[in-house]
């Protein structure tokens, strides 16, 4: 654990200073993000100046969804979602995936961890920063009990995603060019920017069950805000925990198929 | 004792046959042909502990399908290996811990970073202590020559000073067994003769088992007394690099400079004709008859100068790879 941990911060140190070097595109970059995460939150404000609920939702509940899922978003995006969807195949089409096979480290925590993005930590202070003002603005009473409810099943989101990426990436074995792959998988996780009651029928036993999108941020935000669902939350950890393994044996069976790329 | 050994190991890569043009490409998302290639057909070997052996072969010939079977990067499709007494497609950490391979191809270190990143990055995953990590980066600058380069972008080095800042990232957790596949490629001569004697020094002291790959025969002639050649994935000689040169070298080179010009018919006879220019000739003339043809040049022809030579390892193996085509 330890061994890894290290890894880890010296894959942060190295990219950070792979990042700097280039200033002008890592100045943009993070005002890029930045201005994305405003005009999330812009956007519940134009919809709730001409509705005070929407799904049941007030406009202080969904601001605590638009953060929860801008947490996730940029954790991810700082930590496996590009090296998953990107930097993968790209390691696959060049052959050079060749030298984490041969090293003495999980070859899925380096495929995941190789590149940390601190750029996109850097833009993730906005986050704390609205995570700032929802406590100084529109957060009522809330449990301790809640909180660690919320974080619980902040993680059972993360994890979801991280399996599913995991079978999406394991793809790119064969067919190398993922792109693709990796967009389906970004306009996935968008859908949870809103909350999923707003989807009926069909479409909420879809987000809810078959493709549990609802656990990235409604499933945590209800959980925050006192609202709690137990059998839902069974229901989570057991399709988590099948997702995980299933996640795992496609990885190890794409490794056993790598044929590598031509010297 | 053996620290390499191969049984009847064969691979095969599946792949699909590509249509050109756009209808082709259309067509083939729903209908494609499936062809195999046999990159590597049942070779068995084996090398000792502290044999340097080198692995020759044309392009496409396998080797560098073999190497990558023996250090766990691919699967094969059929047969075994043992290195260190580990199956390397097991991928166990323990064995990944004892090899290592240097692709002269690709680059293993950081392109934007100094050497030293990446070597910091090498002793974590490998876990080399401390006081280890000092010791092996100053023997390698030492020996290398590299002490002033270890602080610089990986993009500003010379190929010849990133190969050997690859070598040192691969050789910190001082492995058993080393896998070099082309080392020298692209080098220019003389950093073809520094890489060529670090690795017969690192051989030497360290005891470590080198398989080693290469187009250049200068790299195999000076640093293996063992070769391998492998043509079409299959093993067409297994054995000491002298025996092959006696084996196949039947002939010797005779260069002849004439004073005065001379016609080609008169020579015919004297053996196999390479090259002919009115006053210098090249011939090909079994040892056998080297010394009396010798003598008959010398009487019969006005000669100014006269260069006998042995046949060049590269002609052994190009006649070797040509005819097992």
């Amino acid at each position: 654990m330890k061994k890894y941990l290290k890894i880890i911060w010296i894959f942060s140190k190295v990219n950070l200073q792979n990042q700097m070097a280039y200033r002008p595109s890592f100045f943009l970059a993070v005002l890029g993000k930045a201005t994305r995460m405003l005009i999330l939150i812009l956007l519940f404000r134009v919809i709730y100046f001409n509705t005070p609920l929407l799904a049941g939702w007030e406009y202080k509940d969904v601001f605590l969804l638009a953060i929860t899922y801008l947490t996730v978003e940029s954790t991810i995006l700082t930590t496996f979602h590009r090296n998953l969807s990107y930097y993968l195949p790209d390691l696959l089409k060049k052959g050079d995936f060749d030298f984490l096979l041969t090293k003495p480290l999980n070859p899925l925590f380096y495929s995941s961890f190789r590149i940390i993005d601190l750029m996109d930590l850097t833009s993730s202070s906005l986050v704390i920063f609205l995570w700032y003002y929802y406590f100084t603005h529109y957060a009522s009473a809330f449990s301790f009990l809640s909180f660690i409810l919320y974080l619980i099943l902040l993680g059972f989101g993360l994890i979801f995603l991280f399996s599913l990426l995991v079978i999406f990436a394991s793809s790119a074995f064969w067919t190398i060019n993922a792109t693709g792959l990796g967009r389906f998988f970004e306009d996935i996780i968008r859908t949870g920017r809103f909350p999923t009651d707003v989807f009926k029928g069909a479409f909420s036993f879809l987000f809810l069950y078959v493709f549990p999108i609802a656990t990235i941020a409604t499933v945590p935000s209800k959980a925050f805000l006192g609202t709690t669902n137990w059998p839902y939350y069974v229901y989570l950890v057991v399709f988590t925990f099948i997702l995980t393994l299933i996640s795992k044996k496609v990885w190890n069976y794409a490794l056993k198929h790598y044929s590598s790329a031509s010297s | 004792m053996i620290a390499i050994s191969v049984k009847n190991l064969s691979k095969n890569f599946e792949y699909y046959k590509k249509v050109p043009g756009l209808f082709g490409a259309f067509k083939s998302l729903f209908q494609r042909e499936k062809l195999i290639t046999e990159a590597v057909k049942s070779i068995s070997f084996s090398v000792e502990e502290g044999e340097l052996v080198g692995f020759l072969g044309p392009n496409g010939a396998g080797k560098t399908t073999t190497l990558k079977m023996l250090s766990g990067i691919l699967y094969p499709s059929e047969g075994d290996a043992k290195v260190l007494d580990y199956t390397p497609w097991q991928r166990q950490k323990e064995y990944q811990k004892q090899f290592a391979i240097v692709m002269g191809q690709k680059n293993q270190l950081w392109w934007d970073l100094p050497a030293m990143e990446s070597f910091s990055l090498n002793k974590e995953i490998y876990e080399v202590p401390n006081d280890q990590f000092k010791k092996t980066i100053d023997y390698f600058s030492n020996l290398l020559d590299i002490s002033d380069i270890l602080n610089v972008q990986v993009r500003k080095l010379s190929l010849g000073q990133r190969m050997k800042c690859e070598l040192v990232a691969a050789l910190l957790h001082n492995p058993k067994v080393l896998f070099l596949d082309e080392p020298t490629i692209g080098l220019d001569v003389v950093s073809q003769q520094k890489i060529r004697e670090f690795i017969k020094k690192y051989n030497k002291e360290r005891k470590t088992t080198i398989l080693l790959t290469s187009h250049y025969m200068e790299d195999v002639v000076q640093l293996c007394q063992r070769v391998i050649i492998i043509n079409k994935g299959g093993i067409i000689y297994d054995g000491d690099i002298q025996r092959l040169i006696d084996q196949y070298a039947t002939h010797k080179i005779v260069t002849i400079t004439f004073k005065n010009d001379i016609a080609v018919d008169q020579l015919t006879l004297l053996g196999e004709i390479v090259e002919f220019d009115k006053r210098r000739v090249v011939l090909k003339i079994p040892d056998q008859n080297v010394k009396e043809n010798a003598v008959r040049i010398l009487t019969a022809f006005p000669v100014d100068d006269i260069l006998i030579d042995e046949i060049k390892v590269e002609e052994i193996i190009r006649h070797i790879f040509q005819t097992n085509k």
